[in-house]
C-alpha cells in the first residue's frame, strides 16, 4: 500500500509543531495556574469567612497539650508548638529506627531461613513470609495492642512468683508498659546495671516501654521482616550460582562464603528496595495515630484542633515527611555508590 | 544457617527412596539436624499450645450463659464472641433489618471481580459489566429505587465498604495511573511532564494517613460554599490520588521495559501516537509488570484499612468497635485474629492469582 505522507521523524519536527508545542504548555500553565487561584481564593475566603487565624505565629506560642514518652522533656503550657513538632518528630524516628533494626535482623533471618538446605527451616519461614505480608499492618499493631493491655497490672505482680521478693528481673510486663534491664545511668547520676523493680501501682528502674510503643515496635517489626526477607532472598537469588560454586571451591565454609561472598553482593542488589521498604516503614510509623502513641502525626494532629489552622499545620506534617523521605533516598543513594566502588579498597 | 538450596543446578539423579529423601530433607548435616530438632521442638510447643488455646479448651458457644461462659477457669478461646458480633463486623452500622441488602451489593461486586479475573473476559465490554456492578452496589447499599428505603453512606460499614473502597479506589486510579505514567515516560520535557514528576514523587514522599487527613481537613476549605462531599467520597478521592502515584510507577516501569523498536516500527507504520500507545505499547507494558501491579493491589487492599483512623466504618473499624465491647472485654484477641483471616483470604487469593497468570 502506498504511504500517503512520510512519517515525521523524532530527530525533526513538523513545522509549525513547535508553535502547537508552545501554545500546548501555555495551556496547561494556565489551566494549572488558574485551578491554584482558585483554590488559594477559595481556601482564603472560607478562612475569612470562620474568623481563622493564618500564618504561621501560632508556632512559638505555648502548647496546650502536652507530648509524653518523647526524648525531649516536654512542658504543656510553657513549651511552644514549635517544640511539640520536635518531639513529636524525635519520637517517629524513635520507633522508626528501633523498628529498622529489629525488621532488618529478623527479615535477614527468615529470609536466610527460606533458603536453608532444612526442609523444616524453609516451610516455617515460608509461612512465616505469607501470614504477616498478607494482613494490614494496623491489624498487626491492633492485635498486639490488645495483648499488651491484656498483661498483669503491677499491683497484681505480687502473684507473680519472685517477682516482689526485691529480686532481679531481665523483664517485667505490666499493662503500663514492659520495663528491661539495662546498662546505664540511674536517676542520681550512676552507672550500672539498671534493674526494674516493682514500686507500688507501677514499676520504676531500667529501660521502660509504653504500651503503644511496644505494640506499635513488635507490629510494625514483624510485618516489615516479612518483606525484608523477600528481599534478601531476592537479592541472593540473583547472584550467579557460579558465586557458591567458586567459593566452595576455594574451601571456604558455608558462612565464610555467606558473610564474605554473598551477602555483601547481596546487599548492593538488595539495597534500592530495601530503602523504600524503611521508608514505607517510616510512613506506616503514622499509625501510631490509631493507638495514641505520640508520634509526629498524632502531635499534628492534637495541634489541628488545638488551633484550628489545618493550612499550616498540613503544610508542616507535609514538609516533614518529604524532607525526611527525600534526605533518606539522598543518603542510601550515597551509600550505594560507595558500595559499588567495593568496601576496604581506598 | 544452612543455604544448600541456593546452589543446586546439576543434572538429576535417579529418583531416591521415601527415607533418603526425608533424611537429604531433615538430617543432611549435624547443622540441618540441629536446625530440625530445635524447630522442631518449637514448633510442635508452640503449636500444641497454640491448639490447645484455639481449638481443645475453646468455646464456640455460650448459650444462655453469655460471655461468662467464656470467663470460666481454663477455657481458652472465645470463638464465640466472633459469632456473638458477626453481623457488626461484616455490616457495621447498616440498619440491621436491611443487612441482606449489603450482602447482596457484596456479592455482586465479588462476582464482577471473579468474572474480571478470567483472561478470556478481558474486552471493552468488561467496562460495562463493572458499570453496572458499581450501579447495582450503589441501589443495593444506598435504596431509594424499587421500594428500598434510602440507607445514607455515613451508615454503611464492614466489609462492603472495604471492598468498595478497594474496587472503585483502584478503578479510579488506574486511569489517572496511566495517564501520569506516560506524560511522566514521554520524551518531550513540558510543564505537564514535570507536574506528573512532581506529583508521583511529592505522593510517594508522604504517608497515606497524612494524605486522608488533607482531605478530609482541606475539601471543605477548597470546594465552593454550599458544596461538599461526604466522608466516604473525601476518602475515595485520596485513595484514588494516592494509589495512582503508586500504580504510575510501575507502569513506567513497564513502559521502559518495552523495547525502542517497537514505537519506531508502530510509527513506521504511520499509526497515530495515540494508536501506538494504546495498542502498541501499554498493553506490552502491563504484560511485563503484571506482578508488580498485583502487589500494589494486596498492599492497597491492606492500606484500606487505616481509613479507621478518619471514622469510616470499614472492616478494620468494625474489628475495632466489636473488640471494645464492654460486655465482651477481653476477647479482642480473636476478633482480630478472625478479621486477620477475612484480610488473609483476599490478599492471599490475589497473590496466587497473580502467580497463576504468571505461569499461565
Amino acid at each position: 500500500m502506498q504511504q500517503q505522507r512520510p512519517p515525521p521523524s523524532p530527530a525533526r519536527p513538523r513545522p509549525g509543531s513547535r508553535a502547537a508545542a508552545v501554545l500546548r504548555q501555555a495551556l496547561a500553565f494556565g489551566l494549572l495556574g488558574g485551578a491554584l487561584f482558585l483554590m488559594f481564593h477559595l481556601t482564603a475566603e472560607h478562612l475569612r469567612a470562620r474568623g481563622i487565624r493564618t500564618g504561621f505565629d501560632f508556632l512559638w506560642q505555648p502548647a496546650t497539650t502536652p507530648v509524653f514518652d518523647s526524648p525531649l522533656s516536654f512542658q504543656a503550657g510553657v513549651d511552644s508548638f514549635a517544640k511539640a513538632f520536635a518531639a513529636g518528630a524525635l519520637n517517629s524516628l524513635k520507633i522508626t529506627a528501633a523498628a529498622i533494626v529489629a525488621a532488618t535482623l529478623f527479615g535477614l533471618l527468615v529470609g536466610l531461613g527460606r533458603m536453608s538446605g532444612n526442609a523444616l527451616a524453609r516451610a516455617l519461614c515460608g509461612g512465616y513470609v505469607e501470614l504477616m505480608r498478607n494482613v494490614p499492618v494496623l491489624l498487626h499493631i491492633f492485635f498486639w495492642y490488645g495483648l499488651v493491655l491484656e498483661l498483669p497490672a503491677a499491683a497484681d505482680l505480687a502473684g507473680v512468683p519472685g517477682a516482689i521478693d526485691g529480686g532481679r528481673h531481665w523483664l517485667l510486663a505490666t499493662n503500663r508498659g514492659v520495663h528491661l534491664a539495662w546498662f546505664g545511668v540511674d536517676d542520681a547520676g550512676h552507672w550500672g546495671w539498671q534493674w526494674p523493680r516493682p514500686d507500688g501501682l507501677q514499676i520504676s528502674g531500667g529501660l521502660s516501654m509504653t504500651p503503644e510503643f511496644l505494640a506499635l515496635f513488635i507490629g510494625l517489626s514483624l510485618y516489615t521482616a516479612a518483606f525484608v526477607a523477600e528481599i534478601v532472598r531476592a537479592a541472593v537469588e540473583a547472584l550467579p550460582a557460579g558465586q557458591w560454586q567458586a567459593a566452595a571451591a576455594l574451601g571456604l565454609r558455608r558462612h565464610t562464603v555467606l558473610a564474605r561472598v554473598i551477602l555483601p553482593q547481596a546487599l548492593r542488589i538488595g539495597l534500592p528496595a530495601l530503602t523504600s521498604e524503611y521508608l514505607g516503614l517510616f510512613k506506616n510509623s503514622t499509625l501510631a495515630v490509631a493507638i495514641g502513641y505520640q508520634d509526629f502525626m498524632a502531635v499534628s494532629n492534637t495541634m489541628l484542633t488545638d488551633t484550628g489552622q489545618a493550612v499550616e499545620v498540613m503544610a508542616v506534617v507535609m514538609a516533614f515527611y518529604v524532607l525526611v523521605s527525600l534526605l533518606v533516598s539522598a543518603l542510601m543513594h550515597a551509600f550505594e555508590r560507595r558500595s559499588q566502588r567495593g568496601w576496604g579498597r581506598p | 544457617m544452612a543455604t544448600a538450596g541456593v546452589a543446586g543446578g546439576s543434572a538429576a539423579p535417579p529418583r531416591p527412596g521415601p527415607w533418603l529423601r526425608l533424611r537429604r530433607l531433615f538430617f543432611n548435616s549435624p547443622g540441618s539436624t540441629l536446625t530440625t530438632l530445635l524447630l522442631g521442638t518449637i514448633s510442635v510447643l508452640l503449636g500444641w499450645q497454640f491448639l490447645r488455646w484455639a481449638l481443645v479448651q475453646a468455646v464456640f458457644s455460650t448459650g444462655a450463659a453469655g460471655p461468662e461462659a467464656c470467663r470460666a477457669p481454663g477455657v481458652g478461646a472465645c470463638w464465640a464472641v466472633v459469632g456473638d458480633k458477626l453481623r457488626l463486623i461484616l455490616f457495621g452500622s447498616y440498619p440491621f433489618d436491611q443487612q441482606w441488602r449489603a450482602a447482596l451489593a457484596m456479592v455482586v461486586l465479588l462476582a464482577a471481580l471473579a468474572l474480571s479475573a478470567w483472561p478470556r473476559l478481558w474486552r471493552p465490554g468488561l467496562a460495562l459489566l463493572w458499570m453496572l456492578a458499581l450501579a447495582a452496589f450503589g441501589v443495593l447499599m444506598h435504596g431509594g429505587m424499587f421500594g428500598l428505603p434510602v440507607v445514607g453512606d455515613d451508615q454503611w460499614g464492614g466489609l462492603p465498604v472495604t471492598l468498595l473502597l478497594a474496587a472503585m479506589g483502584l478503578a479510579a486510579g488506574f486511569p489517572l495511573a496511566v495517564a501520569l505514567a506516560v506524560l511522566r515516560h514521554s520524551a518531550q520535557a513540558g510543564v505537564a511532564r514535570a507536574l506528573a514528576v512532581a506529583y508521583i514523587e511529592l505522593v510517594r514522599a508522604v504517608p497515606l494517613l497524612a494524605v486522608l487527613f488533607l482531605v478530609s481537613v482541606m475539601i471543605p476549605l477548597f470546594l465552593p460554599q454550599g458544596m461538599d462531599l461526604s466522608k466516604l467520597l473525601r476518602v475515595f478521592v485520596a485513595f484514588a490520588g494516592f494509589t495512582a502515584a503508586y500504580l504510575a510507577e510501575v507502569i513506567r516501569g513497564g513502559l521502559q521495559a518495552v523495547p525502542r523498536g517497537q514505537a519506531e516500527a508502530a510509527m513506521a507504520l504511520g499509526l497515530t501516537r495515540w494508536t501506538t500507545l494504546s495498542t502498541v505499547l501499554l498493553p506490552q507494558a502491563l504484560r511485563a509488570v503484571q506482578p508488580a501491579l498485583v502487589n500494589v493491589f494486596i498492599a492497597f487492599f491492606k492500606a484500606t484499612s487505616i481509613v479507621v483512623v478518619v471514622g469510616i466504618f470499614d472492616l478494620m473499624t468494625a474489628a475495632k468497635r466489636a473488640a471494645a465491647d464492654a460486655q465482651w472485654q477481653g476477647f479482642g484477641t480473636e476478633i482480630y485474629l478472625f478479621v486477620a483471616a477475612i484480610y488473609f483470604v483476599f490478599c492471599w487469593a490475589m497473590s496466587r492469582y497473580s502467580a497463576w497468570l504468571q505461569r499461565r
